[in-house]
């Protein structure tokens, strides 16, 4: 069950971002929070919030660090229409998809980042997820965290922690709302994967350590789990979601894909020991 | 009136707009909230690097003392406290105090939820001055006792003992004061907040002294029995409270273990009695 909390205090937009999130002091059985809201701008739009709600607990089942997620009511008074720029028809009443603020220990991770040495790299509390995060993005097809927009949040106290954010843009998009099928294509260029920062981890990641997170993750991505993560994120959706027609059967389809998902695995396996061997 | 809040910045650096925040305003429907951080203020100051402390700080603690009147109720002399002054402030903020943007609010806040704003916002927890205040020391409480006159006359205040006149001790030992008459009255604090070991030295170390004095009481022929007391004030922390407890429950020591305020015991002993300074006593002792 997807939580349900109140806005309280809005904080600021984000309105250069395309989902301009909204950051808001929000009540909630703990007391105030922080979390970022993101809206339907357009009424197509919801079936994005869906895609949010779908990916943070598929990422939890495979071992991915991601915010905690809420269902945020807009309250009346929680904010002045005119601070908003991007989100200017934000209405009382509203229910928005809301990401949890992580400690201002976090840092977004960008093309700067480095992993300067092997020191460096054990810092890391799990440093296969570099591989993990790019299957994952593939699997879901989200070609929005790429080497230019690595949407990674990564903790700066030791051990370092990756955590993924941003999945407004899975299944085909925008481009693809309302009629991507099961055979969503899938690109490993426009993955993290050819970032320095990723370059630098394979070269200290152990070859039979990503064989065996591949298998794994195929294994815990079995249809009848799946098909019941998309079952419980339906069944919360607000009534006020219009959602495109057959949102559940086609993100099941996509989801479950089995050849899909062992093409993405091989492709991987294939990319990660050429790099090996490069570096070699 | 709208409910709102606004915090408190600190701009440290005009040129790269880099700012602290030191405090928090909410105004609510029926009261106001205004709190700040001590230690963050002198931290901007710090950086600032010029003394705004001082002047800042008498600033808020008014500000605290006006919006506080009448339990934090809304007054008439508080009404510049509005939504629309706050975001005049907010456009025209160029010096080094800055009320930022207000942020409207739903409803009222209660004070649990004006410290949990002040957390997320402030970047620590919200201290009450009341429990800033440091708490009276066993050392100020004793030296209170110890004004009395008839301690002054009667008695040697903060006398130290000389490792040449008592056996048992190996260097000078203060007590807070000693006297006798046909026996000895002395008296001496054991600061029970010390750490463990600190106060175990302090146990055997007045223990020792006392098994001396008690020899040069019985040389000296003052037949009386006399009171050696060790002074406390109750510890808070575990540890120290169990050495407390058996401390007091020891029936081998040589010395009474008395809490702080019965002093005023020892002020009546002494008032009552024709007791004088130990220092007299030993004036004529031939040392051996």
């Amino acid at each position: 069950m997807t939580e349900l909390i109140h806005t309280f205090s809005f904080v600021k937009e984000q309105d250069r971002n395309r989902s301009a999130p909204m950051l808001f002091l929000c009540e909630t059985a703990r007391g105030l929070e922080q979390y970022w809201l993101k809206c339907a701008r357009q009424t197509s739009e919801f079936d994005c919030l869906v895609y949010e709600l779908v990916c943070q607990r598929l990422a939890r089942l495979v071992g991915l660090l991601v915010p905690d997620v809420a269902l945020a009511v807009v309250t009346a008074d929680s904010f002045v229409p005119g601070d908003l720029v991007q989100n200017w028809n934000l209405q009382p009443g509203d229910v928005a998809f809301a990401s949890k603020h992580l400690s201002v220990a976090h840092d977004m991770v960008d093309k700067l980042t480095r992993i300067a040495n092997e020191t460096a790299f054990n810092q890391y509390a799990e440093p296969l997820d570099f591989i993990r995060i790019a299957l994952f993005d593939m699997h879901t097809d989200n070609r929005d965290r790429t080497e230019e927009n690595f949407n990674l949040l990564l903790t700066k106290t030791r051990p370092q922690q990756l955590c993924v954010i941003d999945h407004f843009d899975c299944f085909g998009s925008v481009g693809l709302l309302g009629r991507f099928t099961a055979n969503l294509p899938f690109n490993l260029r426009e993955t993290i994967l050819r970032a320095d920062l990723c370059q630098q981890a394979i070269r200290w990641l152990d070859a039979t350590a990503i064989q065996d997170m591949l298998a794994q993750y195929q294994y815990l991505c079995s249809p009848a789990v799946l098909n019941a993560l998309v079952d419980e994120v339906i069944a919360d959706v607000p009534t006020t979601w219009t959602l495109s027609l057959d949102l559940a059967d086609r993100l099941k389809g996509a989801l479950t894909n089995k050849d899909r998902l062992l093409e993405i695995t091989t492709q991987i396996s294939d990319f990660i020991t050429q790099c090996k061997r490069l570096a070699a | 009136m709208k409910n709102f809040l606004s915090p408190l910045c600190i701009r440290t650096n005009p040129i790269s707009g880099e700012r602290i925040c030191i405090g928090l305003f909410v105004a609510a429907e029926d009261r106001f909230y205004f709190a700040w951080s001590e230690s963050k203020l002198r931290v901007a100051a710090r950086l600032v690097a010029e003394d705004i402390y001082p002047i800042l700080s008498k600033s808020f603690l008014t500000m605290e003392q006006e919006l506080a009147a009448g339990d934090g109720n809304k007054l008439s002399h508080a009404s510049g406290y509005t939504f629309n002054y706050f975001a005049y402030l907010e456009a025209y903020n160029n010096g080094l105090l800055e009320f930022r943007k207000p942020s409207i609010l739903p409803k009222a806040i209660t004070s649990i939820q004006f410290q949990s704003l002040y957390k997320l916002y402030v970047g620590e927890a919200l201290v009450s001055k009341e429990s800033l205040k440091k708490p009276v020391t066993l050392h100020k409480k004793i030296k209170h006792y110890l004004k009395a006159p008839v301690f002054v006359d009667k008695t040697d205040l903060n006398y130290k003992v000389s490792e040449a006149l008592i056996k048992t001790i190996y260097r000078p030992q203060q007590v807070d004061f000693i006297s006798c008459n046909g026996s000895l009255l002395t008296g001496s604090s054991i600061d029970f907040t010390a750490s463990p070991d600190t106060i175990k030295n302090k146990l055997y170390e007045f223990r020792a002294l006392v098994d001396g004095l008690m020899d040069f009481a019985a040389y000296r022929h003052l037949d009386g029995p006399g009171k050696y007391i060790a002074y406390y004030e109750p510890p808070q922390k575990e540890a120290q409270y169990d050495m407390l407890q058996h401390a007091l429950y020891d029936q081998s020591k040589n010395f009474d273990l008395q809490p702080v305020e019965r002093l005023a015991d020892a002020a009546s002993l002494l008032e009552k009695h024709d007791y004088r300074k130990f220092s007299a006593l030993i004036d004529n002792v031939i040392l051996v």
